[in-house]
């Protein structure tokens, strides 16, 4: 009896079919970044990929002779061919963000996007790592099926439906959402869970010496907040909840009391990053990664109360 | 024996990384300083020193606009500096063949990602000899920012880190904000103007 009851829960939690809602925010962003990622790549395309890159391909192939990356880029250093590659790539990323051909873009961008990160090793961050992550589990998901152009079209060329409120018609429901959904938040337990073991390791992070320590680190600063350092005790109560919440977020995002709470924290972790610590790009994409524990009702629900909002404006 | 069966999947997917952000201690920043000497200059150590034209840092807030851009920079450096292996082992002689074939190897990548770099510089600049330094950006204690009114940017902050033999730093180690007011044991020579 109790093993039939885990494979129900099992099955219900990996398979019961949920809407694309909440996966079509995140695909809105992460296409937007990495749109802005290859932007900003192009900038200095000569520096970062070309012939006399700062690290040049036959440097990053020596460097991954051991391992079991690869990266066509490695063999090519041509600049008309990486503009090409770069043009084709926001392109591309332009297009999953508003959800055009969703289906097959998400796939190509996923690739031309890990063949960019296997070259230029070295200049990636967490920022590479989130969007990756993300891209990775959009590719099995159907989040062309809400909030896209896709959508739209298929409205369109059904004269019997209101195009104009396609959001309040009822989303078509699929595992793979739910799978997808799955996956990017275990993946996410995963990166907190080791986020915070790993700052339990360091002195700093016990003594609440590490928020002074980040408030001081002038490559990383972006707004002044030394502030700070007049308030130990605030300094001190910063850092031991990040290291709560970041160690325990695993256990405390899945139960319905704790979930909005940790929520809350992780939206405020994130935007401080973001905000104070030069870091706008990846503090963004840790919450729109957290956005994968709304659920698709949930946002349903915002969206209703947004129209509703606008109308009565009107 | 996880990593040996799904290693290759891993690697290739990118999701090979460790989550460790400002992890276990947030740290001093670490700069590349590029130095700029003319070509020809004599093989006088005195003299090379002295003939630096221009001189500049990565990352630069400034040259490098967006920040995302500024943050590829900043990678760099960082990347530059945990590649480091110094240019030989101290005692040598008592040190297993293991480590000293590894160090070879950190060594060589070093170097080649140091003439990577000068390789990319002498483009901009055709007609200098390039160097490169490590240049790493202590954290002043609130003592120090408070009480002595030091500046984030103070040049005493900043400090050459050596190329000779020197040991690993321990990483679970707490990286101490600086709290003396003396000089670093090498500092460089000009403020950083960043």
């Amino acid at each position: 009896m109790i093993g039939k009851d885990f494979f129900q829960s099992w099955n219900m939690f990996w398979f019961l079919p949920r809407s694309a809602l909440t996966l079509a925010w995140i695909r809105i962003s992460t296409g937007s970044m990495l749109a802005y990622i290859h932007v900003v790549w192009s900038m200095r395309l000569a520096d970062f990929m070309g012939a006399k890159a700062f690290t040049t391909k036959e440097w990053v192939r020596s460097l991954h002779r051991q391992d079991y990356t690869w990266s066509y880029l490695w063999f090519i250093d041509s600049m008309p061919f990486l503009w090409a590659h770069e043009v084709i790539a926001i392109v591309l990323a332009i297009l999953m963000a508003i959800g055009l051909f969703t289906r097959y873009v998400i796939p190509l961008i996923w690739f031309m996007t890990l063949m960019v990160c296997h070259r230029m090793t070295g200049f990636l961050f967490g920022l590479d790592q989130i969007v990756m992550m993300l891209t990775t589990y959009l590719m099995i998901a159907q989040s062309g099926e809400a909030l896209s152009v896709d959508r739209a079209l298929r409205f369109r060329r059904n004269a019997s439906e209101d195009t104009t409120s396609q959001t309040l018609v009822p989303l078509p429901l699929s595992p793979w959402n739910t799978i997808s959904t799955r996956l990017m938040q275990i993946h996410l337990c995963i990166i907190y869970l080791f986020g915070g073991l790993g700052k339990m390791r360091g002195e700093t992070w016990w003594d609440g010496s590490a928020i002074w320590l980040s408030a001081v680190s002038y490559e990383y600063q972006s707004i002044d907040f030394t502030w700070i350092g007049h308030a130990p005790a605030l300094m001190a109560l910063a850092a031991h909840v990040t290291l709560f919440w970041e160690t325990f977020y695993c256990c405390l995002v899945w139960p319905k009391l704790t979930r909005p709470w940790i929520l809350v924290i992780a939206v405020g972790v994130h935007a401080g990053i973001g905000i104070f610590l030069g870091m706008i790009t990846f503090g963004w994409m840790m919450i729109v990664a957290n956005f994968a524990f709304i659920r698709p009702e949930t946002s349903e629900q915002w969206i209703a109360t947004i129209q509703r909002y606008t109308r009565s404006s009107r | 024996m996880l990593r040996s069966s799904i290693g290759r999947y891993v690697d290739f997917m990118y999701l090979s990384h460790g989550y460790f952000f400002f992890a276990p201690n947030p740290g001093p920043g670490h700069l590349i300083e590029c130095q700029l000497h003319p070509e020809n200059t004599a093989a006088n150590q005195n003299v090379f020193l002295r003939s630096i034209v221009k001189k500049y840092f990565y990352p630069d807030r400034v040259e490098q606009w967006p920040r995302l851009l500024y943050h590829r920079h900043f990678m760099l450096s960082e990347f530059h500096h945990t590649l480091f292996a110094p240019t030989e082992l101290e005692d040598s002689t008592t040190i297993d063949a293991r480590i000293m074939s590894q160090w070879r190897e950190d060594r060589r990548t070093y170097e080649s990602l140091q003439e990577s770099i000068r390789d990319n510089l002498a483009t901009k600049h055709p007609g200098y000899r390039i160097v490169l330094k490590r240049i790493q950006h202590d954290l002043p204690s609130p003592r120090l920012y408070f009480v002595d009114r030091w500046k984030l940017t103070d040049p005493r902050l900043y400090g050459e880190l050596i190329e000779g033999p020197a040991q690993a730093p321990d990483a679970t180690q707490p990286s101490k904000p600086i709290d003396s007011p003396e000089p670093r044991a090498v500092p460089i020579e000009t403020e950083v103007t960043r």
